[in-house]
């Protein structure tokens, strides 16, 4: 009893964490939106700018394996909602949740039936003649490889944590290397299956990253009485859990073309025959790669940066993890130098 | 310092030094070639088994007069292709107001008369050349059509 009393707070906080999940959910993605166009469980948002000061709107593409609400995860913890006050019209390619008629659907399909047709309704919407090509995570490797081949015009690449080069895979390199090795191969069962269900994909990214997985509510207990953290936290934490299923074809393609032969790097990917190689890329470019990140680590993502044909190209490092949230309304500062000389100011 | 001395900023410290370690002794024990090669051929021998259960149920399926999940694919499937033609058809229809920009049928400042001619103007010069074009105007025009 006199320990409780002489640090209440500590007992408070505890009392905190126990409150939590008796506690309403904060809503997820906010900020105001309009579908643009819609292609099977494709979704095009529309996010307007507050006061549009830039004429070069930013198409967002984001990973097959996680919910791009990561973007917009509430007030004042939104990317996209910073972006809109600074004057960027946002687009978000957002590819929905495949089902088992999808299972067919590969990086091919991705990249020109719902990328590049998603980016063709961007500037016919928008009327720009120009776009900025945001991609993040694996949705950065399809940005890479889109680029690699697209007619359309890109003024700006921006990839933030994207395997480009998969060389040398941070874990399980002996699964790689038998792979690579043709000893091992799960074409058949992705048959049968088409599709790997979210759980699945869940069980396999914290394979990769952290089977055990406590140190987030270590986290929280230690913030317990923070209700603006706990608020993120909560919204955070049903992204890292709320993952979506990935598709038969784009799993083959995946293991195939880009961790057996490297291809996107080694200049020799094809997309649906078509020649994507990244020298024909010569949009301004900026690469974002964090030192903690244990997924997709700096060796995976900077190699780009000597195979593009881009004059002005900025690799920037961040000392956050795989995962990036955001944590105010404001834009990061990488994004506030970089992106509004290249963005066709229009106006104050 | 203070912060230091909180038993909760110790346990997360230390919480997360021992998942670290933990998370990697299981990765590097499962870091095995014989694993993964043990996984494919279990998945290898039990995808044939799923196949033919599949097909056994797709043969029912006829004689019990259920849908299996194939059909329903099939059918979102067509659905797609028609969201591809739907597509297609409305990109030709902007290219084609893009290229004829004195049509806008967005226009409401245009009466619907207006954009009837307007539209019967565009069909007729992309249909019919020249004079055909006249006298196909005339004829639509008499008919009141």
């Amino acid at each position: 009893m006199e320990k409780r009393k002489s640090n209440p707070k500590k007992a408070s906080r505890l009392q905190s964490f126990l409150d939590i999940k008796n506690q309403e959910m904060p809503q997820i993605g906010m900020t105001p939106r309009v579908a643009v166009w819609k292609k099977n469980k494709a979704t095009l948002w529309h996010y307007p700018a507050k006061k549009k000061r830039y004429s070069v709107p930013i198409v967002i593409v984001y990973s097959l394996i996680n919910q791009p609400y990561i973007f917009d995860l509430g007030p004042g913890n939104s990317l996209i909602e910073a972006f809109g006050k600074e004057g960027y019209d946002i687009y978000l390619l957002d590819f929905g949740i495949p089902g088992y008629e999808d299972g067919n659907i590969s990086l091919d399909e991705y990249i020109l039936d719902y990328i590049q047709k998603g980016v063709q309704r961007v500037l016919r919407h928008s009327g720009a003649e120009e776009i900025t090509l945001l991609g993040s995570c694996i949705g950065g490797t399809l940005a890479a490889m889109y680029a690699a081949i697209a007619e359309e015009p890109i003024k700006n690449l921006i990839l933030t944590v994207s395997p480009i080069d998969f060389e040398s895979v941070p874990q399980f390199d002996q699964w790689t290397e038998a792979l690579r090795e043709g000893r091992v191969s799960f074409d058949e069962i992705l048959d049968v299956f088409q599709i790997v269900p979210a759980k699945a994909v869940k069980s396999g990214m914290r394979l990769m990253t952290s089977p055990v997985y406590v140190s987030p509510l270590l986290s929280l207990l230690y913030r317990a009485d923070d209700e603006e953290y706990v608020k993120r936290w909560r919204r955070f934490n049903a992204w890292t859990n709320d993952h979506i299923p990935l598709t038969a074809g784009t799993i083959k393609q995946m293991a195939d073309d880009l961790i057996i032969g490297n291809k996107l790097i080694k200049g020799t990917l094809k997309i649906r025959g078509k020649k994507a190689k990244l020298n024909k890329i010569k949009a301004n470019l900026l690469v974002i790669a964090s030192q903690s990140d244990r997924l997709v680590p700096k060796a995976m993502i900077d190699p780009i940066m000597g195979a593009v044909s881009s004059t002005d190209k900025t690799l920037h490092l961040l000392e956050s993890g795989h995962a990036q949230m955001h944590y105010d309304d404001t834009l990061p500062t990488y994004y506030k130098e970089w992106l509004p000389e290249r963005s066709g100011p229009i106006g104050p | 310092m203070a912060k230091k001395r909180d038993v909760y900023y110790e346990l997360k410290k230390h919480g997360t030094n021992a998942e670290r370690k933990i998370n990697k002794k299981i990765q590097d024990s499962l870091n095995k070639k014989e694993i993964i090669e043990l996984a494919s051929l279990y998945s290898n021998q039990i995808a044939p088994q799923i196949k033919r259960n599949q097909e056994i149920v797709d043969s029912l399926s006829i004689a019990l007069n259920f849908p299996t999940k194939k059909d329903v694919a099939n059918i979102a499937k067509m659905t797609v292709q028609l969201e591809e033609k739907l597509d297609k058809l409305d990109e030709t229809l902007t290219s084609l107001f893009q290229k004829n920009p004195q049509i806008n049928m967005a226009n409401n400042k245009t009466s619907a008369d207006e954009r009837k001619k307007r539209l019967k103007k565009i069909l007729l010069t992309s249909l019919f050349s020249g004079d055909n074009a006249n006298e196909m105007g005339n004829l639509i025009g008499k008919a009141k059509i």
